[in-house]
C-alpha cells in the first residue's frame, strides 16, 4: 500500500460539489486539498470537439460510470428480492473529471421557500393530519432564506440565463411568479425558444398560467465569470445531455471551478482511482480514504477531513461501508439513520399530441430551449380539495430530439405497432410533429422507501453493493393524476390534431430511465436523531466527514436538484473555510 | 486523452456510401464470404475487416426479420437497404455487450404465475414483475441471437410448414406479430395485444400461436428476442454510417434528420433549416486554423494537478 503525504481535504469524486469546494476554498487560504476521481481526465478541449455521435453516447453511455464494476440492485418493497441494475435504466450517474455536470442538462433551480419548511408548512395549512402516517417527510434544517446568498452566488459564478420573477419582493413581468425572492437578477437573459415551446406558451397564457423561461446553466452570450474564466454562448447544436459541450457553454466543473482550483497549485485530482473506503482510527475519527488506482495499487491519502463529494448512491454507499468498532453500522449509522427516507422524482411525459404537416425542429436546441409553468409546483395552489400534497412543473417536449432512442417510442399511441410498413410511413410524417407535455414532480419520503447494503451482490472490488427499496404511493399516484389532467389541459388548448394520454401512474419501473435525481440517504437535519448530518452535511457521529449533494435533501421538490445541490456546497465551503479549521472535529453551528 | 477525430477521408467515405444500398442488397440471395456483401469497411483502406458474427444462414434470416421491421425497396429505403444486418453483424462481432453491463452472479429465478414448484434459492421473482428489474439474463446477446434465430425457425415450422425466411411477407408479419404482444404482455401489457395483432394472428387466435412460440423459444423469452431484434434495427437505421448501418443516411433522410451539425440558430429553431444531412465525420473541425499543439494552449491555461492516481 502507497500511503501519501496527509492534506487537509480528501474528497471521494472529482465533480461538482468537489470542485466547488476547491474552488471557493483553496484561493484565499493555504490549505491543500486531493480529490479521488474514478473516471478520466476530460476537457472541452480537445476531448469534445467530435462528440456528436448519439450511439456512443447515449445508448452506449461513454460518460456513465462502469456498470460493470459497480451497479446497485432495487426491490419495489422488503418483501421481495432485489436484483441489480445490469445494463443501464432509471438514472445514468456520471463519471470522469467534472462528475455528471458535465454532461447534464442544466435546468438550475432554486427551490420554494415551502420546500424548505415543507412539515411544518403543510401542518399549518392544512392541519396535523395532512400527511400521512407512512409519510416521513420533514424540515430542512435551513430556511430558503439563510441559502438565498449561496443560489445568488452560484448562478452568478455559473453565468445562469434565465429571466427573474421575483427580485426583493417584486414580481417581475415574464419571470416565474412564484419563485422566492433573490437579490437581483440572473446573469445572462434566457436561451432562445423553439417552436413547440412558444405552441405551449401562447396556451399557456391563454388558460391564465404562468409561463416562464426555463433557466439554464447554459450561457445565452459571450461571458466571463468572476473567476476570470472567459466562455462561449451556446450554439444549439442538439447534442446536450450525456455530451460534453464543445464550446463550453455548458456550465461545468471543467468550464468553471476547477481553473482557479488548480491554479492554486494546491489542488490534485487523481483520476481512474477507485475509493474503496473511509478509514478511521480507534476513536471513529476519519483519517483518510483508501482507494485502487487504475494500475490495480492501493493507495491510502491521510486528510484531516473527509469529504464524500460522489453521487447520491455511492455517497450513501460510502457511509455504509466504513463499518469499524467504533462504527459498527458505518459512519453516520449510529443511530440507523443512514439510508433513510431515499427518495426521486416523478419525471413524465404522459401527454402526447401530433400536428399533421408541423415541424417543430425538435432536433435542434437543448433541454432548456422551451418555456414552462409552475403553477401546480410545490404548494403554488391549494391542496384543500385534492387527495395530494406536493406538486411538479409543467414543460412542453424540449429540444435535443436525437433519432435512435426516439423512433421506437414516439408514437406509442398512435400507431398499433411500433415497427412494419404502416410505422414507417409514420414516422417518416411525424418524427419531428410529434411533441407532448411532461412534468417533474416531487418524490416525498416513506418509512417502506430506504438503502441499505445487499446480502447477495458485490461490485469488482468485493464489496457489497448499495440496495434500493422503493416504490411509488397513493399520494404520488394522485399527484400523477392531477398533473396529467392539467397537462392534458395545455396540450388541447395547443390544438393538436391527435392526442393520447396515459392517464394511470404504474409501478416505480427500475429498466427505465426517468431521472438521475436519485436523492435523500444521507439526510441532514437539526439533530442526531432525525438525521445524519447538520445543514452542513458534517456528520453527526464524526465531524471531519462532511457529505455533499442530493444524498442531504429530506425529500426531493419539483425541481432539478443542481442548484440546490451548489448552493448548499457553497455555504459548506465558506464554513470550511472560515471557521471548520479553527477547531478541527468540532461540529459547525 | 483522446485526441480529436480527423475528418480526412470523407471523400471515400461518401463514394463508398453510394454504393452501401446496393451491396446490402445482395444479402438475400446468399453470398459465400460473410463481409463480401459489406463493403464498407474498405473505406479508409486500412486494417482487418471488423469480425463478424452470423452465418451465411443466419445473415439470411436476419434479413428476412429487419426488412419487415422496417421494409423498403429501392426507392424508398428500409432496414435491409440501410445495411442494419451489417451493422447487427458488427455490432455482435465485437464480442460482448456493446454497453457497459453488470454481469456478476447471482441470477434471477423466475416462477411462473401459480407454480408450485419450490425455488432453490432466494431470488426469485414471478414472471409478471420481471420486467421492472430491466435485463437480467445469465446469456449474452450472442447467444440470444444464435439460439433466438433457430427458435425462430422452429416456430416458422410449426405454423406454417417453412424456416421463416422463406415465408410470405404476411406470414412472417404475423410471426413477428406474436412475439410483439408476448414482449407487450411482459411489460404489463393488455394480454389480448392491439386490435391489429388479433387480425393479425387470424382466427387462430393470439393464445395458441404465443403457446407455440414459447415452445419453440423453450429456455430463451420470445419477449426479450423481438425487442433486442427491434432495439438493435432501430440502432442500426438510424446511427452514424460508421456503424455500418444507415447507409446513404437513409434512415435520417426518412426522418427528415439532418445529421450532426455544428450550430443553429434561434431562427432555425423556430422557422427550419435548410442543413443539408451529414455524417458524424463530415463535422467540420473546432478552431481549423490552429495547429493541434496550439490550439490546446490557446484555448485552455495549463491543467497541472489532474493526472492518474
Amino acid at each position: 500500500m502507497i500511503e501519501h503525504d496527509p492534506v487537509d481535504i480528501v474528497t471521494i469524486g472529482g465533480g461538482m460539489t468537489a470542485s466547488i469546494i476547491a474552488a471557493l476554498v483553496l484561493p484565499s487560504t493555504d490549505l491543500r486539498m486531493v480529490s479521488i476521481e474514478q473516471g478520466a481526465e476530460q476537457w472541452t478541449y480537445p476531448d469534445f470537439q467530435h462528440n456528436h455521435d448519439t450511439l456512443k453516447f447515449q445508448n452506449r453511455f461513454a460518460m456513465m460510470q462502469d456498470l460493470e464494476k459497480v451497479s446497485w440492485t432495487w426491490r419495489p418493497h422488503e418483501g421481495v428480492p432485489a436484483l441489480p441494475m445490469r445494463q443501464y435504466g432509471s438514472f445514468h450517474p456520471g463519471s470522469g473529471l467534472g462528475g455528471a455536470m458535465v454532461h447534464w442538462t442544466a435546468l438550475t433551480w432554486r427551490f420554494n421557500p415551502t420546500d424548505f419548511a415543507y412539515r411544518t408548512h403543510h401542518e399549518e395549512r392544512y392541519g396535523a393530519d395532512r400527511i400521512p402516517d407512512e409519510m416521513t417527510v420533514q424540515d430542512w434544517p435551513l430556511s430558503y432564506d439563510e441559502l438565498e446568498p449561496y443560489y445568488d452566488a452560484l448562478e452568478w459564478d455559473m453565468g445562469v440565463s434565465g429571466q427573474a420573477g421575483n427580485i426583493n419582493g417584486v414580481r417581475i413581468d415574464g419571470g416565474n411568479p412564484f419563485e422566492g425572492p433573490r437579490q437581483r437578477g440572473y446573469p445572462n437573459p434566457p436561451l432562445a425558444s423553439m417552436a413547440f415551446g412558444e405552441l405551449f406558451r401562447g396556451a399557456a397564457e391563454r388558460l391564465d398560467l404562468h409561463p416562464f423561461p426555463t433557466p439554464a446553466g447554459i450561457l445565452s452570450r459571450g461571458w466571463t465569470d468572476p473567476f476570470g474564466n472567459t466562455r462561449a454562448a451556446c450554439l444549439y447544436c442538439g447534442f446536450c445531455t450525456r455530451y460534453g459541450c464543445e464550446v463550453g457553454a455548458k456550465t461545468s466543473p471543467i468550464t468553471t471551478w476547477l481553473p482557479p482550483a488548480l491554479a492554486t497549485e494546491r489542488y490534485e485530482v487523481r483520476t481512474r482511482s477507485h475509493v474503496l473506503r473511509i478509514e478511521t482510527d480507534a476513536d471513529g475519527r476519519a483519517t483518510g480514504v483508501r482507494y485502487v488506482n487504475a494500475d490495480g495499487e492501493e493507495h491510502f491519502q491521510p486528510a484531516e477531513v473527509v469529504m464524500s463529494t460522489a453521487y447520491t448512491l455511492e455517497n450513501i454507499r460510502n457511509l455504509l461501508l466504513a463499518r469499524s468498532n467504533a462504527h459498527p453500522d458505518g459512519i453516520g449509522n449510529d443511530r440507523g439513520m443512514v439510508g433513510r427516507n431515499y427518495t426521486y422524482q416523478l419525471n413524465q411525459e404522459p401527454v402526447q399530441g401530433l400536428w399533421e404537416g408541423r415541424n417543430f425542429n425538435f432536433y435542434m436546441g437543448n433541454g432548456c430551449t422551451v418555456p414552462q409553468v409552475h403553477d401546480f409546483n410545490s404548494d403554488n395552489f391549494d391542496h384543500s380539495e385534492v387527495d395530494f400534497i406536493g406538486g411538479g412543473r409543467l414543460y412542453p417536449s424540449a429540444g435535443q430530439r436525437e433519432p435512435i432512442g426516439t423512433v421506437a417510442t414516439l408514437l406509442e399511441g398512435f400507431t398499433d405497432r411500433q415497427w412494419g410498413a404502416e410505422w414507417k410511413a409514420a414516422i417518416a410524417q411525424h418524427w419531428d410533429s410529434v411533441g407532448g407535455i411532461g412534468f417533474e414532480a416531487e418524490s416525498p419520503a416513506y418509512e417502506g422507501n430506504f438503502c441499505d447494503l445487499d446480502p447477495h451482490y458485490k461490485d469488482a472490488y468485493g464489496q457489497p453493493l448499495l440496495r434500493i427499496t422503493f416504490d411509488w404511493r397513493e399520494n404520488e399516484r394522485n399527484m400523477y393524476r392531477f398533473l396529467t389532467e392539467r397537462g392534458t389541459e395545455i396540450l388541447r388548448a395547443m390544438n393538436p390534431d391527435r392526442m393520447t394520454v396515459t392517464e394511470e401512474l404504474g409501478g416505480y419501473r427500475y429498466d427505465e430511465y426517468q431521472s438521475t435525481h436519485a436523492t435523500g440517504g444521507v439526510i441532514m437535519g437539526t439533530d442526531p436523531g432525525n438525521s445524519v448530518t447538520n445543514s452542513y452535511g458534517q456528520v453527526w457521529d464524526t465531524p471531519n466527514v462532511f457529505v455533499t449533494g442530493a444524498a442531504l435533501f429530506p425529500q426531493n421538490a419539483g425541481y432539478n436538484p443542481t442548484g440546490t445541490v451548489g448552493a448548499l456546497a457553497y455555504r459548506t465551503a465558506e464554513a470550511i473555510r472560515d471557521r471548520y479549521f479553527d477547531a478541527p472535529g468540532e461540529l459547525l453551528t | 486523452m483522446s485526441e480529436p477525430t480527423s475528418s480526412e477521408g470523407g471523400l471515400s467515405r461518401r463514394a463508398f456510401l453510394a454504393t452501401g444500398a446496393a451491396a446490402g442488397g445482395l444479402v438475400l440471395v446468399g453470398v459465400a464470404a460473410p463481409w463480401a456483401t459489406g463493403s464498407h469497411e474498405e473505406h479508409d483502406g486500412q486494417g482487418e475487416p471488423p469480425p463478424r458474427f452470423f452465418t451465411d444462414a443466419e445473415r439470411v434470416t436476419v434479413a428476412a426479420i429487419v426488412e419487415r421491421l422496417v421494409p423498403g425497396s429501392a426507392g424508398d429505403p428500409g432496414a435491409r437497404e440501410a445495411g442494419v444486418v451489417d451493422y447487427i453483424d458488427r455490432k455482435l462481432g465485437a464480442g460482448g455487450f456493446a454497453e457497459p453491463t453488470f454481469i456478476d452472479g447471482p441470477f434471477v429465478e423466475v416462477v411462473e404465475e401459480g407454480s408450485t414448484a419450490t425455488p432453490s434459492g432466494p431470488l426469485v421473482v414471478a414472471r409478471s414483475e420481471l420486467y421492472r428489474y430491466g435485463y437480467q439474463s445469465e446469456g449474452t446477446p450472442q447467444r440470444t441471437y444464435r439460439e433466438g434465430l433457430e427458435a425462430l425457425d422452429r416456430f416458422a415450422q410449426s405454423q406454417f410448414d417453412g424456416p421463416f425466411h422463406q415465408l410470405g411477407e404476411d406470414d412472417r408479419d404475423a410471426l413477428l406479430t406474436v412475439l410483439d404482444d408476448i414482449q407487450q404482455t411482459s411489460e404489463g401489457g393488455d394480454d389480448q395485444g392491439t386490435g391489429a395483432s388479433n387480425e393479425a394472428t387470424g382466427p387462430e387466435g393470439g393464445g395458441e400461436r404465443e403457446g407455440a412460440a414459447r415452445d419453440a423459444f423453450g429456455e430463451l423469452s420470445p419477449g426479450q428476442f423481438f425487442s433486442t431484434l427491434h432495439a438493435d434495427t432501430m440502432e442500426g437505421m438510424f446511427s452514424d454510417p460508421s456503424y455500418g448501418g444507415n447507409q446513404d443516411m437513409v434512415g435520417w433522410t426518412l426522418i427528415g434528420f439532418p445529421g450532426p451539425q455544428r450550430s443553429y440558430s434561434p431562427g432555425e429553431m423556430l422557422g427550419g433549416t435548410r442543413k443539408r444531412p451529414q455524417p458524424h465525420d463530415h463535422l467540420p473541425p473546432m478552431n481549423p486554423d490552429r495547429p493541434d499543439d496550439a490550439a490546446r494552449e490557446a484555448l485552455e491555461q495549463a491543467r497541472r494537478g489532474v493526472k492518474d492516481g
